[in-house]
């Protein structure tokens, strides 16, 4: 299986499931999910 | 014994006419089995999703329930995919290819960042190629949006993309458009499945109307860009024009800056096809040798400022102006060093559209 495929398929589980998905981002490509990252007060970040 | 003849003869005639209706009922099925396969063929379209991610192909077929038996095929390395998408693929390749029995009816686009700055023609190549073989297309981008990182603000959509969009829509009369992914008041994307109305609108009209190039949303579409384009041009005066880089010369007065570094009869040659066109627009591309081995964002840039200068049919050749791509730091030997007209490769995009390519040694004619 290919991370895309991992990704599509853990994405439409999830909603299966009743969860709300906040944010996430794909391999490659774009997502309509809002990428989250987070930021150290260095500027460093972690998408 | 008569008896036992008639019998045995009768039995011998039933069976000689089962077999003959037992023949010609099954050349008579076979036949129907025939016809029935070439209708069932004929009515079920194969519906394929050409991309290089799934992701987006997931999100396209979710657009309308007449996809969902569309499946999804991975675009293959250049000179490995069916002819129809060899062609589309020819100068980039497009996040999506809609294909009905191989043929493609439809190309979207899909984007988180908003063309402006540098990156405003990146994508371009792919909108003409779809133009240019007849395939709509169409842009689903945001107008405005937040643009994070160090410099973070609102970016506003170059209105020259639009006005390029509208002119490959008219020469090619094929819709090329674009559909906003809209924002909230911080100008952050929309992200709760309601951004997809008005595509979803879009595409699912475009199938449900048997993969029409003229739907009714399609053209509603064209006309908003148009509306839209106006909009930022008051909005942003700045787009109305064109860009430092890009001048307009008298053909002759261009041709004579350029004297220094031609030959009596390269300079002859020159005007005998550039000088066929009274104006010359330049697009001055400031690579240097050490890193002049690139096309983005130039090659794209390239066809926004041909379609809204200078273009007027569906050809390269077909214009009231010419395009000349200027490299005033390279010379000639190092650029064809560096990018080889090689169909094979994306290189060849620089020779695509324009006139001419001048460099510090020279200008070499592309097309008069």
């Amino acid at each position: 299986m290919t991370e895309d495929e991992v990704y599509v398929r853990a994405k439409r589980l999830l909603r299966e499931q009743g969860w709300d998905i906040l944010g996430g981002q794909p391999p490659r490509g774009t997502d309509s999910l809002p990428v989250i990252e987070v930021k150290s007060t260095k500027g460093v970040s972690w998408p | 014994m008569m008896q036992g003849l008639t019998v045995h003869m009768s039995v011998k005639l039933s069976v000689e006419s089962a077999i003959s209706v037992l023949t010609r009922s099954y050349a008579w099925l076979t036949r129907w089995r025939c016809l029935w396969r070439f209708f069932l063929r004929k009515s079920t379209k194969m519906l394929h999703v050409y991309g290089d991610n799934l992701t987006e192909a997931d999100w396209f077929i979710n657009l309308s329930p007449l996809l969902s038996g569309a499946t999804f095929v991975r675009i293959g390395p250049r000179g490995s995919n069916p002819p129809a998408i060899e062609e589309l693929v020819k100068y980039d390749r497009p996040d999506i290819v809609l294909t009905v029995d191989e043929q493609p009816v439809l190309v979207v686009e899909r984007t988180r960042e908003v063309p402006s700055g540098h990156n405003v023609g990146q994508r371009m190549a792919r909108a003409v190629r779809a133009a240019e073989l007849g395939v709509p297309f169409i842009k689903f981008l945001p107008f405005d949006a937040k643009k994070h990182g160090a410099h973070a603000g609102i970016c506003h959509l170059n209105a020259r993309v639009l006005e390029a969009f509208e002119r490959m829509s008219i020469l090619h009369n094929t819709p090329v458009v674009a559909v906003n992914w809209e924002c909230d008041a911080n100008g952050e994307l929309v992200c709760n499945g309601r951004e997809d109305d008005l595509i979803r609108q879009v595409v699912h009209e475009h199938v449900q109307l048997g993969f029409s190039k003229h739907t009714p949303l399609l053209d509603a579409q064209a006309r908003a860009n148009v509306v839209e384009r106006a909009r930022r041009i008051v909005a942003y005066p700045r787009y109305a024009g064109m860009p430092g880089s890009v001048c307009k010369f008298s053909t002759a007065s261009w041709l004579s800056s350029r004297a220094g570094v031609l030959s009596a009869l390269e300079m002859n040659h020159l005007q005998a096809t550039l000088g066929l066109r009274n104006e010359t627009w330049v697009y001055t591309i400031g690579m240097r040798p050490a890193s002049c081995k690139r096309q983005d964002p130039y090659t794209g840039a390239q066809f926004l400022y041909d379609y809204i200068a200078c273009r007027n049919g569906p050809l390269p050749e077909d214009k009231v102006a010419n395009l000349v791509l200027h490299f005033p730091h390279l010379d000639r030997r190092t650029w064809y060093a560096r990018n080889p007209n090689n169909p094979l490769t994306k290189s060849s995009n620089w020779y695509l559209t324009a006139n001419a390519l001048s460099f510090a040694d020279g200008v070499d004619l592309l097309r008069s």
